[in-house]
């Protein structure tokens, strides 16, 4: 029985689950220790349910170790796994699209590797995870998944995914492959990376878990340190209370600079051939083959923090590829000047240099009391029933200032342009958007009007471009109508381009 | 400007969409029987259930007459050899392009209303969006997804 199933993961599997399990479950477990103190439930959770736990998980992950069976064949990769419902998945060889060798903390205590694999076709989840493989066997199993292939198919574009020929051997971190030349190669540093970390803007994440942290820490202890604080604090002087919350910010600040070291340490692209490998993590590393015929847009991202430094991050949405914590896309270059970006581009994506300088034509003046009005609504849905029933809230009207800050910095940024077959939209939440779209990546284009937009002959243009499983689309708001037309005369294969640099004489009519 | 595309629906479109709008409106049904409910409970005020009743009777009225035939008016459609165009929408109007070469596949489909009244829709899908057509009369339906699919395919891809 054995022989015909295949082969199981690595022992340390059982282990490497068990741990995992346990760390997903830490925050609920503090939780409920804390919640437990108070209720003086604390000592029968910790000594029956605790364990039951453990025990419940320890069997569940032997058992999923039990039952796991992979096997690679000729042709495919056949993955039995279920302890309960089995399943069988067969994945055929040239349907995979990308092969993942990595290591998380867990998995390098053992030595050993965590694979991913993954075809074409939806899902978040990879279509087959290893938990636990000798590097060796992980290697094997890679040479016979990506070996080339008898026939090389003419892959096709959108459906038929490439077959990756990719059969060498990679270096020690699956990262350096002697055989296929390095065409370029890109590394954050240090200097930057502490830079990212301390523009990311991630403090205020960071700040409410901080908080969170100290309402729960306070149950734990004693009533008369309680109390005592709680008399320090009132009798504090204002200065020593703006040094606490200073101090807290701090605190929260440099934690979310760790948080994007460990992320993001030791980042690298490299370009070899077809392919951009990325390569990121200081604990865990992450690496992620990309191919560049897959990249459907390039995003530039300025956020609040860099703008001022005149630093940008190179985002690109691909046709597979993109992770959870990037919102699908994937980060290309963390940090980079804005004069080197353009360098760096021609290096990695020549595709997606935009011949000249183009300018973005900017929106209508009278799209700014939309984009105000948007702007503020927001806010005064929080302020107003604030101000009404919580005493002092009225000290948050000044917000509305912010909002209306927000509104025309989004109105200025906006903006639209044609370059050719390139799309170039730019607009701002809060960080400064760029994308630049190639007119044959866009699968629709939409412009549509509401009926104020109509009063106002203002319009939005929306394109959909494909991402990581599925679409995405990025959009302009209160355009001028006109332009709308024109943007959606460019995608248009029936309508002849109108001409985008002509000069705008509607611009300059009244309202 | 171009032109807003020439094609309509089936003007059977209208009768579906004031049955569908009627069973639709019946769900907001659920505000004045729920605050009649409350109401005899809590001795609520009487007028409030008036107006509530008011309220679903204008809501009704438009989703069974207005929206209908607004929505009418607006939906056109026009299938080009390299493209189709949309145009949409009640309130917001909205105009959609989608190039052949990115039409991944077409199909009909049809419920029990829109058998009853020999309809169709017409959806397309690109490996990112999905559009579709509805209320065609099913001839037109059918001749539009082979056309859209001979179309799809023979479209050359510029890649």
């Amino acid at each position: 029985m054995t022989m015909s199933n295949g082969k199981r993961l690595h022992g340390a599997t059982v282990v490497i689950m068990l741990l995992n399990r346990l760390r997903d479950f830490i925050i609920p477990i503090i939780v409920v220790f804390f919640v437990g103190a108070t209720g003086g439930g604390i000592g029968l959770f910790a000594m029956v349910a605790l364990p039951l736990l453990f025990i419940f998980f320890a069997v569940y992950s032997f058992l999923y170790w039990l039952t796991y069976w992979y096997r690679a064949e000729e042709q495919e990769l056949h993955v039995k796994q279920g302890i309960i419902v089995k399943k069988h998945r067969y994945i055929q060889r040239h349907r995979v699209q990308s092969f993942d060798m990595s290591a998380g903390i867990l998995q390098r205590m053992f030595g050993l590797v965590k694979v991913q694999i993954e075809t074409a076709g939806g899902g978040s989840e990879p279509d087959v995870h290893l938990i636990a493989l000798d590097r060796e066997e992980a290697k094997r199993l890679r040479r016979k998944l990506l070996a080339k292939p008898q026939e090389v198919e003419r892959a096709e574009e959108d459906d038929g995914e490439p077959v990756e020929t990719d059969d060498d051997e990679r270096g020690e971190e699956g990262l350096i492959d002697p055989e296929e030349e390095v065409e370029a190669s890109w590394a954050l540093g240090f200097k930057r990376l502490l830079f990212a970390g301390m523009t990311s803007g991630g403090v205020g994440l960071v700040l409410s878990a901080v908080l969170a942290l100290f309402s729960q820490v306070d149950v734990l202890l004693p009533e008369q340190f309680y109390e005592s604080t709680i008399g320090l604090v009132l009798s504090a002087t204002i200065p020593l209370l703006l040094l606490a919350v200073f101090l807290i910010a701090l605190f929260a600040w440099l934690i979310s600079i760790v948080i994007t070291i460990v992320k993001y340490g030791q980042f690298t692209v490299v370009k070899r051939g077809n392919d951009l490998v990325i390569s990121r993590g200081l604990l865990e590393r992450k690496q992620l083959t990309l191919k560049v015929h897959r990249i459907t847009t390039v995003r530039y991202v300025t956020g609040i923090l860099r703008q001022p430094f005149g630093f940008t991050t190179i985002y690109v949405e691909s046709k597979g590829g993109g992770s959870a914590d990037e919102q699908q896309s994937t980060i290309l270059v963390p940090l980079i000047s804005r004069r080197d970006a353009h360098e760096v581009l021609e290096k990695f994506l020549p595709a997606f240099v935009v011949a000249d300088r183009v300018e973005l034509k900017p929106l209508p003046r009278r799209a700014l009391i939309r984009y105000i009005i948007r702007a503020v609504i927001p806010i005064l849905i929080i302020i107003v029933p604030l101000s009404i029933f919580v005493p002092f809230g009225v000290y948050g009207l000044p917000l509305l200032l912010l909002g209306l800050y927000l509104g025309w910095l989004r109105h200025r940024a906006g903006g639209v342009n044609i370059s050719d077959d390139y799309l170039m939209l730019q607009w701002r939440l809060f960080n400064l958007n760029r994308a630049i779209i190639p007119h044959h990546r866009i699968q629709a284009a939409d412009m549509v009007q509401s009926p104020l937009q109509r009063w106002r002959r203002l319009s939005t243009y929306s394109v959909s471009i494909l991402s990581s499983m599925s679409g995405k689309s990025f959009e302009i708001q209160d355009i001028e109508a006109s332009r709308g037309e024109d943007l959606l005369a460019w995608y248009s294969r029936e309508v002849e381009t109108p001409d985008f640099t002509r000069e705008e004489r509607k611009e300059k009519s009244p309202i | 400007m171009r032109e807003a595309p020439a094609k309509r629906l089936s003007k059977k479109a209208l009768p579906v969409w004031r049955i569908t709008g009627f069973l639709e409106s019946l769900f907001y049904l659920i505000f004045p029987v729920g605050y009649g409910i409350t109401m005899v409970l809590f001795d609520w005020p009487l007028w409030i259930l008036y107006l509530l009743i008011l309220l679903w009777i204008i809501v009704a009225l438009l989703q069974s007459f207005i929206v209908p035939a607004i929505r009418w008016r607006r939906w056109r459609y026009e299938v080009y050899e390299e493209e189709i165009d949309l145009q949409y929408g009640v309130f917001i109007i909205r105009r959609t392009l989608i190039p052949m070469i990115r039409v991944q596949h077409v199909d009909t489909e049809h419920g029990p209303i829109y058998r009853h009244y020999n309809l169709a829709a017409v959806s397309i899908s690109t490996a990112a969006t999905v559009h579709q057509i509805p209320a065609l009369s099913e001839d037109i339906a059918s001749d539009l997804r082979d056309q859209i699919a001979v179309f799809a395919q023979t479209a050359d891809d510029d890649e």
